[in-house]
C-alpha cells in the first residue's frame, strides 16, 4: 500500500504555502496535509480534530520545520520517535539556519533527512520539488 | 551531499553489481563509489581493517546503499551494527533490495535505515530511480563524520 498522504509542518504560512505549491509541482498523488506547530503534528498524525478528514494510514513523510514556536522540531521528532505508531514514520527535517551540532543531533535522534530551507523561491524549488518526489514516488514506507 | 563523497555500495550478486555501477554511470552520478560483496567488508570499510586503513584510497563514505541479502553479514546486520556505534549511526543509509515484504520493510526502518528502494524491474527504471536519489541526496546536509568507526 502506498501512502496517500504527506504532513508538512512549518510555523510560516508563506513557507507551507510554497513548500505545498512545490511537491505538488512535482506531480506527487499523495494529499498534502498542513500542521503550523507541534501540537498540531500530533493532532494529524493521531487523527483528532481538525485532522478527522484526512486519509488514513501513516503520511510518505512528515516534513518538519527546525524551527518553531512552542515544540521544537527536534522534540517533534523525539516524541514521534518514541511512538510506537510514528516510530517508523520517514521525517525529513529543514532549516534556514543550519548549525552543524543540530544537524548531527537530528539524524541522531532518526531524522531519515535533513535539507537546507533557502530563502530564494528557485532554491526552495530545486530542494522541495526533489524531496517530494524522492519520498512520495520512489521511498518505501512501513505500513 | 558534496558529489566528492564517497558512496558505498553493498551488493554480492555480480550481475547486480555491474547492472547498479551502469545505471549510475548512465544516471550521470558524479560521486566516487566502492563496491562492497558482503556486510562484513562495509563493517570492516567503516572500521578501516585491512586495505581499508588507507583512507587516501578508501575515504570514510557519506553514504551507505546496502542489499539485505548478503553472504555471512547481511543488511539487516550492518544496520544493527551501525545502531551500537553512535559515530557511524548517522551515516545517511538506504536498502536497495527486491524485497518488498513488509516485515523487511519493518525491520529496516526499525534499524535506523533513511531510506528503503526497492530494485525495479527495468535498467531503465533504475537508472531513473537512481538519479532521483541523486538528486534528493545532493541536496541533503549530512554530518560530519569520523574517519573510522
Amino acid at each position: 500500500m502506498v501512502p496517500t498522504w504527506m504532513l508538512i509542518a512549518d510555523d510560516d504560512p508563506n513557507d507551507r504555502f510554497l513548500i505545498g505549491k512545490i511537491i505538488k509541482e512535482g506531480d506527487v498523488d499523495q494529499e498534502l496535509v498542513f500542521a503550523s506547530d507541534g501540537y498540531d503534528v500530533f493532532k494529524a498524525l493521531h487523527r483528532d480534530p481538525p485532522y478527522e478528514s484526512r486519509p488514513y494510514g501513516p503520511p510518505a513523510v512528515i516534513i518538519l520545520d527546525h524551527q518553531m514556536p512552542g515544540l521544537s522540531g527536534l522534540e517533534i521528532l523525539r516524541r514521534i520517535r518514541s511512538d510506537p505508531e510514528s516510530a517508523l514514520i520517514p521525517v525529513v527535517m529543514h532549516s534556514g539556519q543550519m548549525r552543524a551540532h543540530e544537524i548531527r543531533e537530528a539524524y541522531r535522534l532518526g531524522a531519515n533527512a535533513y535539507v537546507e530551507k533557502p530563502v530564494n523561491y528557485e532554491g526552495l524549488r530545486r530542494i522541495f520539488k526533489e524531496l517530494g518526489i524522492f519520498w512520495g514516488q520512489v521511498n518505501v514506507v512501513s505500513v | 551531499m558534496n558529489p566528492n563523497h564517497h558512496i558505498v555500495i553493498a551488493e554480492d550478486n555480480e550481475d547486480d553489481v555491474f547492472i547498479l555501477q551502469r545505471a549510475l554511470q548512465k544516471a550521470g552520478i558524479p560521486n566516487p563509489t566502492h563496491i562492497c560483496n558482503d556486510g562484513e567488508e562495509v563493517i570492516n570499510y567503516l572500521k578501516a581493517v585491512g586495505p581499508y586503513a588507507d583512507r587516501q584510497n578508501y575515504p570514510f563514505p557519506r553514504m551507505l546503499i546496502l542489499d539485505l541479502k548478503m553472504p555471512r553479514l547481511s543488511g539487516f546486520d550492518v544496520l544493527r551494527w551501525l545502531r551500537g556505534n553512535p559515530d557511524c549511526s548517522v551515516i545517511p543509509t538506504m536498502v536497495l533490495t527486491s524485497s518488498r515484504e513488509p516485515k523487511d520493510v519493518q525491520e529496516a526502518y526499525r534499524l535506523g535505515v533513511n531510506a528503503y528502494l526497492v530494485k525495479p524491474p527495468t535498467f531503465e527504471e533504475l537508472q531513473s530511480m537512481l538519479m532521483c536519489v541523486s538528486s534528493f541526496w545532493t541536496c541533503c546536509e549530512v554530518p560530519e563524520l569520523p574517519l573510522k568507526c
